[in-house]
């Protein structure tokens, strides 16, 4: 798989404040969710990608090039800010048959371009409205609709879903899952969870300048062992399984919900414990209602690499 | 083509935009207080033919003194250093560098759009102020031939102000401050001061250039020094626009703006 974009040890600061430090990064095509907290580095690290600000040390290539002055480069590009920022005395259409134009279409192709990004964020209706009695949203979706205007290779999404309502959430979720299944390369950045979770497993997390972790939410959790894997298994012999595993080295320790028939097992061997769980429950015939894995999500993952 | 195409759709965009703004709406209105004025002085002339008060005067005393001393560089100042600072106070600018489009196009685009916004408001009222003492033999090729002249020349400053006040604005935050104390502060003190110092103003290629007939009825100009010659005052003024503008392609080309806090 080729290299869209190749960071080496990027550091940016502003006056004695850092923003991010030492990032060394490769991104290939597929979705990226760029995880931290407010303050993590995200937007720095976007800011540089998208050729707004300089490092102070370090490089950043896109398509093996560089990017700050770069301007050619942009027609590869769809960057969609964080800022609530816009032209307040023109219309959403006017505006993206602009950014249209600024990326080389011409006459009816910038009409139709403009037209179909608009379309995509659902902003038809709306499309003639001056910009400024927008809603949040319908200003988000906007700066989505530029951001897609030229059917970019590479997308970069600063807090995307920011101010939208969730049937659109959901639309525009589907939307990145689209330009993925595409061969597209897009980076989400979200300090929202969930979000980045409904779109991929393959996750940057970044706090305090510096990249925590990278790659698969499920190899990166699988690498915490200080933290070990919580299970929780639903079934109306949940005590037999417990008394079954009690004594086996990979279970650290259990606890009882009797009142919902659960027991949740701590294990430090994922796969072990999996493998013993069902030889139990083949042997005894046991129906099981739910297992599930409470800390295998991404913001226990962030938690646990964080130290909250 | 490329980069003229870039610099038409970034012009295009701007001017319309320009042209609806609140600001422009203002400035306009502020544009005609002296054909206010001067109206309300005609109507007062033709009804009192006895008095002294004349509209000719008025538009030498008020008239120039408005629009050459005052108004071209405040509406240079709030239309020029906005070419950058709008984008960058409004955070806008970041759909604009994030396009295939080269900032100097940008810039370049948005100045002709902007100092085109600010021509139309300063002419129209220059005008229009000039019509009316001049209503009865305004075909006049006398008439015709004063008021292109007044016009070319209000062009010629709004363009020397609109660089320099460009220039400020890609490389300073408070470029408006800056450009007031420049306008009330350095312009006019140094109008005063004894030697050739002033020749350090825009002002005084401005006024070098003004018919002196008509200005010195009013008392507009106020050398300390003799004015500069014709030829010398327009290739100084074209001369420093060149510089300040690109000097100001420099700036911007070469400046990383950061658009807010950082996270």
């Amino acid at each position: 798989m080729s290299i869209i974009l190749k960071a080496e040890k990027l550091s940016k600061w502003y006056g004695n404040v850092l923003g991010i430090s030492e990032i060394s990064i490769e991104i290939t095509s597929g979705i990226h969710g760029l995880l931290g907290p407010n303050g993590a580095g995200k937007s720095t690290f976007l800011k540089i990608a998208s050729g707004q600000l300089k490092p102070n040390i370090g490089r950043i290539k896109i398509f093996g090039e560089d990017v700050f002055n770069n301007y050619k480069l942009f027609s590869k590009i769809g960057f969609c800010p964080e800022y609530d920022s816009y032209y307040k005395e023109v219309t959403g259409l006017e505006f993206t048959l602009f950014v249209a134009k600024c990326h080389g279409f011409e006459g009816v192709k910038a009409e139709q371009a403009a037209e179909s990004a608009l379309k995509r964020v659902g902003l038809t209706e709306n499309k003639v409205k001056l910009i400024s009695s927008y809603s949040l949203g319908m200003r988000q979706k906007l700066k989505l609709a530029t951001s897609i205007v030229h059917d970019p290779e590479f997308l970069i999404l600063d807090e995307p879903l920011k101010g939208i309502d969730p049937i659109w959430r959901v639309k525009i979720i589907e939307m990145i899952k689209e330009f993925e299944s595409q061969g597209k390369t897009i980076i989400v950045s979200s300090h929202i969870l969930p979000e980045v979770e409904a779109m991929t497993n393959n996750v940057i997390l970044i706090h305090q300048g510096k990249i925590f972790a990278q790659g698969d939410i499920q190899e990166i959790r699988d690498l915490i062992d200080t933290h070990p894997h919580k299970i929780s298994v639903k079934c109306d012999k949940h005590r037999l399984i417990a008394n079954k595993m009690i004594n086996s080295d990979f279970v650290l320790n259990l606890q009882f919900k009797d009142r919902e028939n659960e027991v949740i097992i701590n294990t430090n061997n994922r796969e072990n414990f999996f493998d013993s769980l069902m030889r139990i429950i083949v042997d005894n015939n046991i129906n099981i209602q739910e297992i599930t894995s409470p800390d295998d999500n991404l913001q226990a993952v962030f938690d646990y690499l964080i130290g909250r | 083509m490329i980069i003229k195409k870039d610099i038409r759709n970034i012009f295009t965009f701007f001017l319309k935009t320009g042209l609806r703004s609140k600001r422009a709406k203002l400035f306009f209105f502020f544009s005609l207080i002296p054909v206010v004025i001067l109206i309300i002085v005609k109507i007062y002339e033709i009804l009192h033919p006895e008095n002294k008060i004349s509209t000719l005067n008025l538009f030498s005393d008020v008239g120039l003194t408005f629009y050459f001393q005052l108004f071209i560089q405040l509406i240079s100042l709030f239309y020029g250093s906005s070419v950058i600072s709008d984008e960058i106070e409004n955070k806008t600018l970041v759909y604009l560098t994030t396009s295939p489009v080269s900032k100097s196009s940008i810039l370049i685009g948005k100045f002709i759009a902007n100092f085109i916004i600010s021509a139309i408001i300063i002419l129209v009222g220059l005008f229009i102020s000039y019509l009316i003492p001049n209503f009865s033999n305004f075909f006049e090729l006398k008439c015709l031939k004063e008021v292109f002249t007044f016009c070319g020349i209000a062009l010629l400053a709004i363009l020397a102000y609109f660089s320099l006040f460009i220039f400020i604005g890609s490389f300073l935050k408070k470029s408006v401050l800056i450009g007031i104390v420049f306008i009330f502060g350095w312009e006019s003190v140094v109008q005063f001061l004894p030697g050739s110092a002033q020749k350090l103003t825009i002002a005084h290629f401005v006024k070098s250039l003004l018919p002196t007939g008509l200005t010195q009825k009013g008392g507009f100009l106020m050398f300390q020094l003799k004015a500069s010659s014709y030829a010398e005052s327009v290739i100084t003024l074209l001369f420093l626009s060149l510089l300040f503008l690109t000097l100001s392609i420099i700036i911007f080309h070469k400046k990383e703006y950061i658009l807010s806090d950082t996270n």
